[in-house]
């Protein structure tokens, strides 16, 4: 399996704090999608220092946003990143980003969810605040002409859920909104 | 097939067509094909037009004619011939219609057995395999599918659009039942493709009127009489074989389908309780078609669906029919009586907009627009059910009950085709949801949910699970579409097999199972283990479904009774909190 020989290298190139991020270099094939992403949305780049951006960076609102501006942010980021109404050639990157912005609508536009994912941020627990993205996301949308490409990616994506499966503590790391689903899914199955 | 056959719906656009045919000459056309009305429409640069037959409809019957060696669908269907005989010809034997209501279906579905009463052979075996269907010509059963039916009729269709726009057509949209499984999809696209058309978009109904309905309140925006605040539309649609409600929040021109749901039943089950209202004896009378019953039975049907449509209007209605044979049927139906006979379907309504609701987190208090489509949305009992439920005094107006579906499945098309309009009318996008639960088996015979219904689409969900055995070394996943907490109760997609799994103790193995369906509706299932670790780990596997031919039923029994539980997987428990 030569997808598997990508991680260590990584890894061992990567101080261990960081090593989610850099693992996920190797997926980004020659595209320069994180380039591209920063030009969609500067205010990412720029604002926060560290690599995780908050379920209110995805949407581009401030933590004060209220309902309206949590859907109407979502429009506005739906309008730019479903596949729909993507270009072609950013279609693959778009349907991620779609997915990411998705799962932050779902989170911020229910109250209850809002106010966990609010009191968690305020501690700094939810430092990652969207992993499952990062688990995720970026290996599979790639071309769908790079054949070897997406089967290198999920190949990394399931080193990484092996990465994931090691770590004690697993719901750590979750996504939110995925930690959220767990939690609604054993409360009402109580 | 000639030129004549034809009319184009306008002369007077002919210089506009030319413009919009240089412009984008692969806009793909939408098509509503009903069970018993089938439309069709077009983006023409500046708005969507409905193409008409040489009869001057817009809605043309849905069925095939099988005569000698000469087909005709209900596009064209016999040009010159008056409305009553015609009817009386589709009932003859001789074609083939409800389609819709047959393809993809197991000859042990409760709706291919009621469909047994249809003038044409409808033949079952029941054991979970297609039904044979055939049609009467020169006094002699010619088989067919309905596949291959509903590639006639959309070849006679294909043909009408490319006489109308000159030039060839090859892609489409086309609206479907929420109801519909993935498995029924796939025999829509192969009946497309054996007509020459090729999907780009298979829409649920509901979602089609959702979209026009965004652009009516664009419009509203553009002409400053809307709020741009978001509006939620509750979307109940009912035709002749299925029906489906949905709940979109509209805003911006952006629709978000926030929740669907649906089920077969129609204005068929409509029609059957009645004729057996009126005919109690119907089915010993009808069991095995000879001409005579055949003939009878026509009679019957259509004495009764004329009975129904003036119930729509009238309090009661007279029934004067002679079936020959010496049976006759004289009475006086009241609306009263016809709604008691059809109770279960009104409750069957009842309980998909109360769920379609529930699922949308909504109460009727949330809801802007009412809005009913659908052949039996003219029923009052219809309309006062959905009406009453949502809390409303009348339903939306700004939409034409038999046109909104293809309409929005036309604009679908111009979108998804790239069309950009400058005036900003095609300034619209539809967030589909799914509209039924996709897992696996797992536990024993439970269904693992792994994508929930109604998650918007595109979406990408995974799952843990693990093996039963000790010392395991293959797993079957098998995956399922459907509402049933056992995953026998719902639809089997297809199957696969995970083979070289490191031998180790049951319940320590990690089996991620993923989910994933882009913007065109396709369902990935990718599967690998991720625990232990290590070079003999096998790899992972990518499986597109629905795999699976015929049988459904067959498939998952034959799976159990080969390997009884050896290949079961477990969902892995949930970790208590820390």
């Amino acid at each position: 399996m030569p997808h598997l020989a990508a991680s260590p290298t990584s890894a061992a190139a990567a101080a261990p704090a960081s090593a989610r991020v850099a693992f996920l270099r190797p997926g980004r094939v020659p595209r320069p999608p994180l380039q591209t992403a920063r030009g969609l949305r500067p205010d990412l780049g720029t604002l926060r220092t560290a690599e995780q951006p908050t379920l209110y960076d995805l949407l581009g609102i401030s933590s004060e946003g209220t309902l309206d501006e949590v859907r109407a942010a979502y429009r506005r980021m739906a309008r730019k990143y479903h596949p729909d109404v993507s270009p072609p050639d950013v279609a693959a990157e778009n349907t991620r980003r779609f997915i990411e912005v998705q799962e932050a609508y779902e989170t911020l536009s229910d109250p209850s969810r809002r106010a966990t994912y609010d009191r968690a941020l305020a501690r700094g627990v939810c430092r990652l605040a969207f992993s499952s993205s990062r688990r995720v996301a970026p290996y599979y949308y790639q071309d769908q002409e790079d054949k070897s490409g997406w089967r290198r990616t999920w190949g990394d994506q399931i080193e990484e859920l092996k990465r994931r499966s090691m770590t004690k503590d697993s719901e750590e790391n979750l996504s939110w909104g995925a930690r959220m689903r767990r939690r609604t899914e054993t409360s009402s199955s109580e | 097939m000639t030129e004549q056959l034809y009319t184009v719906a306008s002369d007077s656009e002919t210089t506009g067509e030319d413009k919009s045919q240089m412009s984008f000459p692969d806009v793909a056309i939408g098509i509503d094909i009903g069970t018993s009305n089938c439309s069709v429409a077009v983006w023409t640069g500046h708005q969507v037009d409905l193409l008409k037959n040489t009869r001057n409809q817009k809605g043309m019957r849905s069925y095939v004619m099988f005569k000698d060696d000469s087909l005709s669908a209900g596009v064209t269907g016999g040009a010159t011939r008056e409305h009553g005989h015609e009817e009386r010809d589709i009932l003859s034997g001789s074609a083939i219609f409800n389609m819709k209501r047959l393809i993809g279906r197991m000859d042990t579905d409760e709706v291919v057995q009621a469909s047994k009463s249809l003038p044409f052979l409808v033949q079952t075996l029941g054991i979970g395999v297609r039904p044979f269907i055939a049609a009467l010509v020169n006094n002699m059963w010619r088989s067919t599918t309905p596949e291959e039916v509903l590639a006639i009729f959309l070849l006679e269709l294909k043909a009408l659009v490319e006489m109308h726009l000159k030039h060839p057509v090859r892609n489409a949209v086309l609206t479907i039942p929420v109801a519909f499984s993935r498995f029924q999809q796939t025999r829509i696209e192969r009946a497309c493709a054996m007509a020459g058309l090729h999907v780009l978009r298979l829409m649920p109904e509901p979602t089609a009127i959702a979209l026009l309905y965004a652009q009516q309140q664009q419009q509203l925006l553009h002409d400053n009489m809307g709020s741009g605040i978001e509006k939620i539309a509750l979307i109940f649609n009912m035709g002749a074989g299925y029906c489906d409600a949905a709940v979109a929040a509209t805003a911006g021109g952006v629709s978000q389908i926030r929740a669907l749901s649906g089920s077969t039943v129609g204005g068929e089950d409509i029609l059957q309780n009645v004729m057996r209202h009126l005919m109690p004896d119907f089915d010993s009378l009808y069991a095995g078609q000879t001409m005579d019953r055949i003939k009878s039975i026509g009679l019957l049907r259509m004495a009764t669906q004329d009975a129904i449509h003036k119930l729509a209007t009238q309090e009661h209605v007279e029934i004067n029919v002679d079936l020959g044979g010496g049976h006759k049927v004289s009475k006086i139906l009241d609306r009263g009586e016809f709604e008691k006979v059809n109770q279960s379907i009104f409750e069957k309504c009842e309980g998909i907009i109360k769920q379609c609701l529930a699922d949308a987190k909504l109460t009727p208090e949330d809801i802007n627009d009412v809005i009913l489509v659908g052949g039996c949305s003219r029923i009052p009992k219809i309309r006062s059910v959905v009406l009453g439920l949502c809390k409303k005094d009348d339903s939306y107006s700004g939409i034409d009950p038999l046109e909104a579906a293809v309409s929005g499945a036309a604009l679908e098309g111009a979108i998804a085709s790239g069309v950009s309009d400058p005036s900003g009318s095609l300034d619209l996008l539809t967030i589909q949801a799914t509209p039924m639960n996709l897992g696996i088996r797992a536990d024993g015979g439970n269904f693992a949910a792994i994508i929930p219904r109604n998650t918007a689409v595109p979406a990408r969900r995974d799952m843990l699970f693990t093996t039963t055995h000790d010392n395991q070394t293959e797993a079957l996943i098998a995956v399922y579409e459907g509402e049933g907490n056992q995953a026998e109760d719902n639809h089997l997609l297809g199957y696969f097999k995970i083979t070289g799994i490191p031998a180790a103790a049951k319940g320590t193995v990690e089996i991620n199972v993923c989910m994933d369906i882009d913007a065109g509706n396709v369902l990935r299932v990718f599967a690998g283990v991720v625990k232990p670790q290590g070079q003999a780990v096998p790899p992972f596997i990518e499986v597109r479904m629905p795999t699976l031919d015929d049988g459904h039923g067959w498939c998952g029994q034959a799976l159990a009774k080969m390997y009884g539980s050896t290949l079961d997987v477990a969902t892995i428990p949930k970790k208590l909190h820390p």
